[in-house]
């Protein structure tokens, strides 16, 4: 990789949890957030978020949104790269 | 960021969540690490700085800088999850305002209490504090001088400065932060246990049919234990969650028998469980016969206020709170006979068919049921007595000890435990649940110590709260204060805390890494090592003891609490600071120094440079000439080996992600006082609670007793203090990460939608929160993740801008002196 000048990239990959009865609902609404995709999912009630920002303030407004969503019970971080 | 690379990470980061998930991996099971990231980085593993879960995060450093950090994978806790500020922990250290260089108030070159802060050499700090600490000793004797510790503070650095205080100086005015959070769950166990410390382990998440959390706020407070409860609890429909607390919060999602109750009430509920237990025949009688004790403890104790406050001029037995008779199970059964349903519900607001869902859970027989609490019982004027009242619910059905039968303490601070508490930094303790009211205990103290008989003093010093009122006072004239804020963190501020601080009688000493509220009252700065700056170890809430290396040094001038208190002891002399029949008794002690005499005493000293690993930096060890940690360590083991406190060897810990005490014969302990796991527990016991004298635990009889100040008609509503999951404590590490700070960046003031229209207040509004000893200004919010009953408000205490404890109340628990941070009232009106 070179050091060419340009906009941090934040690849971070994380695990919801939910009430399994909202899974659906949340996880629509969770896709439908600006650099989000959803990877396996698991009807007890969680699923893998894969998020792709260019800050990292963004990332925790994302975060926060995602923890207060109705039926989301936790939100963990596992994999966080940035460059 | 060239497309297939791109696609290389994201896959990465996609299978490593499955995997740590559970869940079935996608495609191929890709290295866990980039190939960049292997040439640049240098991985190590280290436990997390902030909460009692006792989180292991990997920390890579590139050039001296941490640069990031991920949950490590390994860890039989966190299990490669991570929570939002451990997330961000590479950033805590490289706030702008890192404090590099020790700072004195000077006017005109002289030190001035009123002047401004001028950097100076370490040198002259510690000639200032000589002065001034050997002035209080000389004028006034021990009893003038005082240390404020740390639940954070590493083990070592507790065991450090208790030796200095408690053996060097001779005096017991040593007290730790943890005095706040954890005190009353010491007292707890203690009179319950006779010894300290759960008896279970996170294991028990894993097999609990019920979790039921006491006014704690896991969602928020303990993330990762959180995302445990929850996996268990979506995974096993049958399980069931409760969750009780004064006002609603994040943890409420996952409830299925969500309770709030008022303020104080919890005593009531908990008696009322007991009562329910015994009324509809589900005591285990085979258990209780055989391993438990009863007891009717003191009532009307007071609310550890001055003495001359009406509160405790009219409680009766504020001299003999600690005591208790004997009682037989028919009057225990008697005594909680009151506490009905009717009656519970119309005193806590809870409804009664509620209340005998929670009974429910205790009282069934094939329900394993995890109870967990933490500031909620323990901030509490009566917390020694709801921990003493959870435990008897657990005991009379013989629900402890076992794979899910669990009333586990959660601990706030991430040594409260390792440091604090293990280590004994009390004012009324020595290592190992030891204490120096107890001659034998000083006699054993004195013999691991390699000191004369009669060195460690037998008065128990000042706690806490009653160091701020000796402050005030002019009793306590030279103080140190190593990883806090109490400033921030001590209630009555005004009244108190800063008048003892601003007293011209007193000199402060603050040693930090940020310029805090507290470092800015104090008088001397010391700039301080933050975290893996230096080598450390704490003790996590489940007993387990986790190390790590120094990774980068320490910025500027700034050196560790450690490295700080063992150079201050080079100015000092037994001659100095020991009485003369000490000396005349032992006089191969005199003319030497308290360095000397503690800390190159053939124990502390004993191991060399040699026996570091040699990849990593040690600061102190390389100063000091010899492996200071490994020998402080070594030397305070001692103490609890062979007395149900076993620590492994040293080297040990380095290599593993922690172990559980008590380790006997290298194995961990997971769940302590039953046969067969614990190694203590006697065979054909059973149950053996051999902290007690007759091997069995007690159940008290404690009443539900009210609040010190509750709401009246001019104070109207309750007042709650407490926390939000971006900020640590007083938000001096979190406040300095721009994510963490932008995420919720100042205090609000959480009330209901009814209570705010009453008072014309509207959300967002400025509004005055105001008690009888003095206000804060903050904003209105009526929405947001806590929904507060009408009645009671509820504001973190996290901000610096918005000092909340000018406004709570110094009433503690008269038995652990902790305060009680939940309860008073106050009134909210518009700016």
């Amino acid at each position: 990789m070179t050091a060419e000048a340009h906009e941090p990239i934040h690849i971070s990959s994380f695990i919801v949890r939910c009430l399994p009865e909202r899974l659906q609902q949340v996880m629509t609404a969770v896709e439908a957030l600006p650099g989000v995709e959803i990877h396996a999912n698991d009807p007890c009630g969680k699923f893998v978020a894969l998020l792709e920002l260019d800050s990292e303030k963004v990332l925790v407004e994302t975060i926060t949104t995602i923890e207060l969503m109705k039926g989301v019970v936790n939100t963990s971080m596992v994999y966080h790269h940035v460059e | 960021m060239k497309p297939t690379r791109r696609d290389f990470i994201k896959a990465n980061a996609v299978a490593t969540a499955t995997a740590v998930a559970g869940m079935s991996v996608p495609g191929s099971a890709a290295n866990l690490v980039t190939d960049r990231d292997q040439t640049e980085l240098t991985w190590s593993k280290a436990p997390c700085r902030f909460c009692g879960t006792g989180c292991s995060v990997n920390v890579a450093t590139r050039d001296n800088r941490i640069v990031a950090t991920h949950g490590d994978i390994n860890s039989p806790v966190n299990k490669g999850l991570s929570c939002v500020k451990g997330y961000f922990l590479s950033k805590i250290m490289y706030g702008s305002d890192r404090l590099t260089q020790p700072l004195l108030r000077k006017t005109a070159g002289k030190y001035d209490k009123n002047g401004e802060f001028e950097p100076v050499s370490w040198d002259e700090a510690f000639d200032i504090m000589e002065e001034k600490f050997k002035k209080a000793l000389k004028e006034k004797g021990p009893e003038a001088i005082g240390m404020f510790g740390s639940g954070q503070w590493t083990v070592w650095e507790g065991y450090a400065a208790a030796k200095l205080m408690k053996a060097g100086f001779r005096s017991n005015n040593i007290d730790p932060n943890a005095r706040h959070c954890m005190a009353s769950a010491v007292g707890g166990f203690m009179r319950t246990f006779g010894i300290d410390e759960p008896m279970g382990c996170y294991d028990d998440m894993e097999h609990a049919d019920a979790f039921v959390l006491w006014g704690s706020n896991m969602a928020e407070m303990h993330p990762i234990l959180w995302t445990r409860i929850t996996d268990r609890r979506l995974s096993h429909p049958h399980v069931k969650v409760a969750v009780l607390s004064t006002y609603e919060h994040r943890s409420f999602e996952l409830a299925d028998v969500p309770m709030i109750f008022t303020p104080q009430t919890d005593l009531a509920i908990l008696n009322y469980i007991a009562n329910y237990i015994i009324q509809n025949d589900m005591v285990n009688k085979d258990f209780v016969s055989k391993h438990v004790n009863f007891r009717k403890g003191t009532e009307d104790i007071g609310y550890g206020l001055r003495p001359e406050h009406p509160l405790e001029q009219k409680a009766a037995n504020v001299k003999t709170a600690g005591a208790s008779t004997e009682m037989s199970f028919e009057e225990y059964k008697k005594y909680v006979a009151s506490y009905d349903a009717a009656s519970v519900s119309k005193l806590s607001g809870v409804p009664e068919n509620q209340l005998e869902q929670l009974a429910k859970l205790y009282a069934d027989p094939n329900i394993k049921v995890m109870s967990l609490w933490t500031m909620g019982f323990n901030q509490h004027t009566r917390g020694v007595w709801a921990n003493n009242l959870v435990y008897n619910i657990h005991l009379l059905t013989g629900k402890i000890s076992e794979p899910g039968n669990s009333p586990f303490s959660l601990t706030g601070q991430p040594s409260a435990c390792g440091t604090a508490r293990e280590v004994g930094t009390f004012s009324h303790r020595l290592p190992a649940d030891m204490v120096v009211k107890n001659p034998e205990h000083r006699k054993i103290a004195e013999k691991l110590w390699k000191l004369p008989e009669g060195t460690v003093p037998g008065w128990v010093g000042a706690h806490a709260v009653l160091q701020n009122r000796k402050l005030k006072d002019g009793e306590i004239n030279a103080y140190w204060v190593q990883v806090n804020n109490n400033v921030q963190a001590a209630a009555n501020l005004n009244e108190e805390t800063l008048p003892g601080y601003r007293n011209p009688e007193n000199f402060i000493v603050v040693s930090d890494a940020y310029p805090t509220v507290t470092a800015q009252a104090a008088d001397l700065i010391l700039p301080t090592a933050m975290w893996v700056e230096k080598e450390g170890a704490y003790g996590n809430a489940e007993r387990r003891t986790q190390f790590w290396h120094q990774m980068v040094d320490a910025p500027g001038e700034s050196t560790s609490d450690l490295w700080q208190l063992v150079e201050f002891s080079k100015r000092f002399t037994t001659d100095e600071v020991w009485p003369a029949e000490i000396l005349d008794a032992s006089p191969e002690y005199k003319g030497k120094t308290l360095y000397e005499v503690l800390y190159r005493n053939g124990n502390v000293d004993k191991y060399p440079l040699s026996d570091m690993d040699e990849r990593y930096k040690n600061h102190e060890s390389e100063d000091f000439g010899f492996y200071l940690q490994k020998g402080l360590f070594e030397e305070y083991a001692g103490f609890g080996r062979g007395h149900a406190h076993d620590l492994a060897d040293f080297d040990t810990y380095h290599k593993t992600r922690g172990l559980r005490w008590p380790v006997v014969d290298g194995k961990e302990t997971l769940w302590r006082f039953k046969e067969g796991s614990d190694p203590y527990a006697k065979a054909g016991t059973g149950w053996d609670f051999y902290g007690k004298p007759d091997g069995k635990a007690v159940i008290f009889a404690l009443p539900y007793e009210p609040a010190a100040e509750s709401p009246d008609e001019d104070y109207n509503l309750w007042l709650s203090t407490g926390r939000v999951m971006e900020h640590w404590h007083s938000g001096s590490m979190t406040r300095r990460v721009p994510e963490l700070n932008s995420a919720f960046p100042n205090a609000l003031c959480f009330m209901h939608p009814a209570d705010a229209k009453e008072r014309k207040l509207r959300r967002g509004d400025e509004v005055i929160v105001r008690s009888r000893r003095g206000e804060i200004r903050t904003r209105l919010e009526t929405r947001g993740r806590n929904r507060v009953p009408k009645g009671l408000v509820f504001v973190p205490w996290f901000d610096a801008s918005q000092l909340i404890n000018k406004v709570t109340l110094d009433a503690t628990d008269p038995l652990s002196k902790e305060t009680d941070y939940k309860k008073c009232a106050v009134k909210v009106t518009k700016a």
